[in-house]
């Protein structure tokens, strides 16, 4: 070690303090007379952290409803409208896109079944269009 | 992050903040509203991608700042905290306590940081970096001088932590 920096191995030991240690770092604790400061350091500082105050914390709950009402409206960023844009095109391309799927969906359902053929297309596209808006939105509230 | 899980890391990381912001500027009122106003900055403008290492460094660095802007108040409250500090905190400290709270308060603002980061938080030093804001490499010999101090300012007082 050298006389002017600490012990490569002092934050280990910081570190665990209240963990069981490993034999290793016990061995090096008995042996390193900068790391038994460190440790009766650390001890005598926890109980200054530790000590009882008589006054409660402010109550995180209030803190919480504080920061939601206060928060900034998301402002139109490049992303915002970039977002949007792909939603917009998302939609264009599922109508654009109508006629061959139906078309696709008819060599497959009976040709009895037309309203199904319709009804599936719808779902086609709706879930499309419903997937890029979820993802959208994710991106657009950091969730 | 939801109002569950920030209530959580709240009551965990509440104690030695508290206690932290509290040594800085001696009164509970000023105490808690720079704790405050820490974890409403922290709601309002952390990035959700941090790690809980990372958002306690984010709250040492705000509340750092915080008790920078209001370094005029703290030190007026000072003046009053001298006779009102022991009702406030009104534990029946031990006398190596009171000593380790004096000697402390003689390290200059830096050195209470890397020293509180270091001994009571455990951070490693990359996290002291990030949280007290000085390059990782300049960690090793700042805390070693804030050590080597604080180990002085004890031994003058007759203290040696290691025998306690």
């Amino acid at each position: 070690m050298s006389d002017s920096n600490i012990c490569p191995q002092e934050p280990r030991i910081l570190a665990s303090i209240g963990d069981a240690m490993s034999k290793d770092l016990s061995r090096h604790l008995r042996e390193c007379l900068s790391c038994q400061e460190a440790k009766a350091l650390a001890d005598q500082m926890r109980q200054l952290a530790t000590r009882h105050i008589a006054a409660p914390p402010p109550d995180p709950d209030i803190i919480w409803v504080m920061a939601q009402l206060s928060k900034p409206h998301t402002p139109w960023t490049r992303e915002t409208i970039g977002s949007i844009a792909a939603l917009a095109a998302s939609a264009l391309l599922a109508v654009w896109m109508w006629p061959t799927i139906t078309g696709y969906l008819s060599a497959i359902v009976p040709k009895s079944a037309e309203t199904a053929n319709t009804f599936l297309t719808s779902c086609i596209v709706a879930a499309a269009i419903a997937g890029v808006a979820f993802r959208t939105i994710r991106r657009l509230t950091g969730e | 992050m939801d109002q569950d899980s920030f209530r959580h890391f709240y009551e965990k990381t509440v104690p030695t903040l508290r206690a932290y912001v509290l040594q800085r500027c001696a009164r509970v009122e000023l105490a808690d509203d720079i704790l405050q106003e820490a974890f409403l900055r922290f709601l309002k403008s952390a990035p959700a991608s941090l790690t809980e290492a990372q958002m306690r460094s984010y709250l040492y660095r705000t509340s750092e700042n915080l008790i920078v802007d209001r370094w005029h108040d703290i030190q007026r409250e000072q003046g009053i905290a001298a006779s009102h500090a022991m009702n406030a905190v009104n534990a029946p400290a031990p006398e190596v306590i009171n000593a380790m709270e004096r000697a402390f308060s003689q390290l200059d603002s830096k050195q209470q940081t890397l020293v509180w980061l270091a001994y009571v938080e455990g951070f490693d030093h990359k996290e002291i970096a990030a949280a007290a804001n000085v390059g990782i490499k300049s960690v090793r010999v700042l805390l070693f001088r804030a050590k080597q101090k604080l180990l002085g300012i004890l031994k003058d007082m007759g203290i040696h932590p290691e025998n306690q």
